[in-house]
């Protein structure tokens, strides 16, 4: 294939992701709300538009058009920058991810993979992990000691995580041989029986635990904890560098809900009669509410809780999982 | 090969910053009023004179923790190749990875130990 | 042809993050580059075929090791510059600028002396993470397992220089505690 055709179709497929996370991204704003609000026996938005959906224009509207504000300490380039960071590395993960199984358009097969990297996994959570330069880059230039202390909570808490989903992960590396995303979905062709959730129970929920804990969301949310450190990193921000930081976390979101699905919960192959797509679709909803239906439930963890679980239990059973997986498969 | 994955990945980098930079523009859409009156001050709940600037101390347990997490990352960037081919490398491999994780976990365990993991 | 852009392309971006890493007189401000140029170095390891490395590069480097730095960084006040003490400014540009000299001639001597050619050459429809998997637990056996060792050691080490007091301190405040 020409460069030319590679760099215009790159293009059209990385347009395509970015404009539907983004969009996912803000329909979850309202998907998450209405899910709270029912939860608790409430409404939620109710009167910009049916059922409150046009409240999202009306957000989008308040987002772009707000005043920026730079606090007077600040070091004003690092901190316009760590939005910019925490958005841009969601995004790059996801350049490695496919999405659908392939199809063919008037004769032509299209992959839905951005860039097919043979070490996809560990390329999606290293580019993810460098996510934690927004928290940090912001917390450090904000000039505040609330952003400081956020930042640091922000850092420790996902370093830790990422040692324990680094482990868990390696359990079904381990039986696939592969660290490409699409060699591990066909790994697990052929039914609901073939899932890796059943063989790796273990490596799933941990995995599952590490997601939420690098997404930063509730019970592991010490990061924004209003109560304790006002709004953590993102204290100073407001307006669209704000709503970056939103983006950023929502994409990363996504991105573990992909993850969950094509390693643990059979990817994109086909259930019965579902084409592998729409399989696909309904798993990241699943997850997506999975976040939403634990925040509602459950309360907040305290740091120091959330790091001797981590070092204590977490990782320690990670480890022992790939020894018995290493014993077994040898 | 690498040149597909050079250019798209270079592609996906290119957009993947203009995007948020193009919507960091977007706040020039809207009002443009002073940072004169006392809208840039530091955020401390309306208090004036802040009450500790950041240069505070931090424990240095946070500092132990990120040492902590390179060496096991070091570990884990060792551990994929042994992964891929745990069929292959057999019982000798397996034999020289529990000795690998259990240099590790000595280390764990005196970690454990020396209460450097004890958070209050 | 793409490649080459690529790389001069890349090569451009780390030397200008590098020197905004030297030239820069706010700790901070080299941080961020630092961190910047260590995730564009990757672009190389790409480039030669070699994704595996690649990732490493941001996982190790980037993810971690820069993360050490910035936690080192959070102990003292990061938004205000760093006056530095230079006592004799000749001597200083002309150690550095000799020691930049000499880092030329190393590593440029193996261009001009013998055509590098790989030992390993890359197999076609193998992943090179199979290849390293293979080639660390036959020939590099030694050497891996003495890593291990080593990252003993570095584990103890941080541990001692950094919390000799660990113990006491936390029973310090629990007697602090007491006494409220």
């Amino acid at each position: 294939m020409s460069e030319t055709a590679v760099i215009i179709e790159t293009i059209v497929k990385a347009v395509v992701v970015l404009s539907v996370v983004a969009g996912m991204g803000a329909f979850a704003t309202w998907i998450e709300r209405k899910v709270l609000a029912f939860m608790q026996r409430r409404l939620g938005p109710m009167h910009v538009g049916p059922y409150g959906v046009l409240q999202l224009a009306a957000d989008g509207i308040k987002l772009f058009t707000k005043e920026d504000i730079i606090p007077q300490n600040a070091l004003k380039p690092i901190f316009v920058l760590a939005p910019i960071v925490a958005a841009t590395s969601a995004f790059v993960a996801m350049a490695a991810i496919p999405y659908f199984p392939e199809f063919t358009v008037f004769g032509y097969t299209v992959h839905p993979i951005v860039s097919d990297i043979n070490v996809a996994l560990l390329y999606v959570m290293g580019v993810a992990s460098v996510g934690i330069y927004g928290p940090l880059l912001a917390g450090m230039s904000s000039a505040n000691k609330w952003s400081l202390l956020g930042a640091a909570r922000a850092v420790v808490q996902i370093l830790s995580f990422e040692v324990v989903s680094g482990l868990s992960v390696l359990a079904p590396i381990m039986m696939i041989g592969s660290l490409s995303l699409i060699d591990i979905n066909d790994f697990q062709s052929g039914g609901v029986t073939n899932w890796l959730l059943w063989k790796q129970p273990l490596a799933f929920l941990l995995f599952a635990i590490a997601g939420f804990a690098e997404t930063n969301r509730s019970p592991f949310d010490t990061i924004e904890f209003e109560a304790e450190i006002v709004s953590g990193f993102a204290t100073e921000y407001s307006g669209m560098r704000w709503g970056l930081f939103f983006v950023g976390e929502y994409a990363n979101m996504i991105t573990i809900a992909v993850l969950v699905s094509i390693i643990f919960m059979g990817g994109y192959n086909p259930i019965w009669f579902i084409p592998g797509a729409i399989v696909m679709l309904l798993k990241v909803s699943f997850w997506i509410f999975l976040f939403l239906w634990v925040r509602a439930a459950w309360p907040h963890v305290r740091p120091d809780q959330l790091m001797w679980v981590c070092w204590k239990v977490l990782m320690p059973l990670a480890l022992v999982n790939i020894l018995i997986t290493g014993i077994v498969l040898v | 090969m690498s040149a597909q994955l050079v250019l798209s990945l270079s592609v996906v980098l290119i957009l993947a910053l203009g995007v948020p930079v193009l919507f960091l523009l977007s706040s020039k859409l809207g009002p443009q009023e002073s940072t004169k009156n006392s809208k840039n001050i530091p955020y401390e709940s309306g208090i004036t004179h802040c009450v500790g600037g950041c240069d505070n101390r931090f424990s240095v347990k946070f500092y132990l923790v990120a040492i902590l997490f390179v060496l096991f990352d070091v570990e884990i960037v060792f551990m994929f190749p042994w992964a891929v081919r745990v069929r292959e490398l057999g019982y000798f491999g397996l034999f020289e990875m529990f000795a690998f994780i259990a240099l590790l976990v000595l280390g764990l365990i005196y970690i454990y130990r020396s209460g450097a993991l004890k958070w209050q | 042809m793409y490649e080459i852009i690529a790389f001069y392309t890349f090569s451009a971006l780390v030397i200008g993050l590098f020197g905004i890493v030297v030239l820069s007189k706010n700790a901070l401000y080299s941080m961020t580059a630092l961190a910047g140029g260590m995730v564009f170095i990757s672009g190389f390891f790409f480039i030669l075929d070699a994704e595996f490395l690649g990732v490493v590069q941001i996982v190790v480097y980037t993810g971690a090791i820069m993360a050490l730095y910035a936690f080192g960084m959070m102990f003292f006040d990061t938004t205000r510059d760093v006056k530095e003490d230079i006592r004799c400014k000749k001597i200083f540009y002309t150690l550095s600028i000799l020691s930049a000299v000499l880092v030329l001639i190393v590593l440029s001597a193996p261009i001009f002396s013998a055509n590098i050619e790989a030992i390993y050459p890359t197999l076609e429809g193998v992943g090179n993470v199979q290849t390293i998997g293979l080639l660390l637990f036959t020939k590099y056996l030694v050497a891996f397992e003495l890593a291990a060792i080593m990252l003993l050691v570095a584990m103890i080490a941080g541990i001692v220089l950094v919390g000799k007091k660990l113990d006491a301190q936390s029973d310090d405040l629990e007697v602090a505690k007491e006494l409220k």
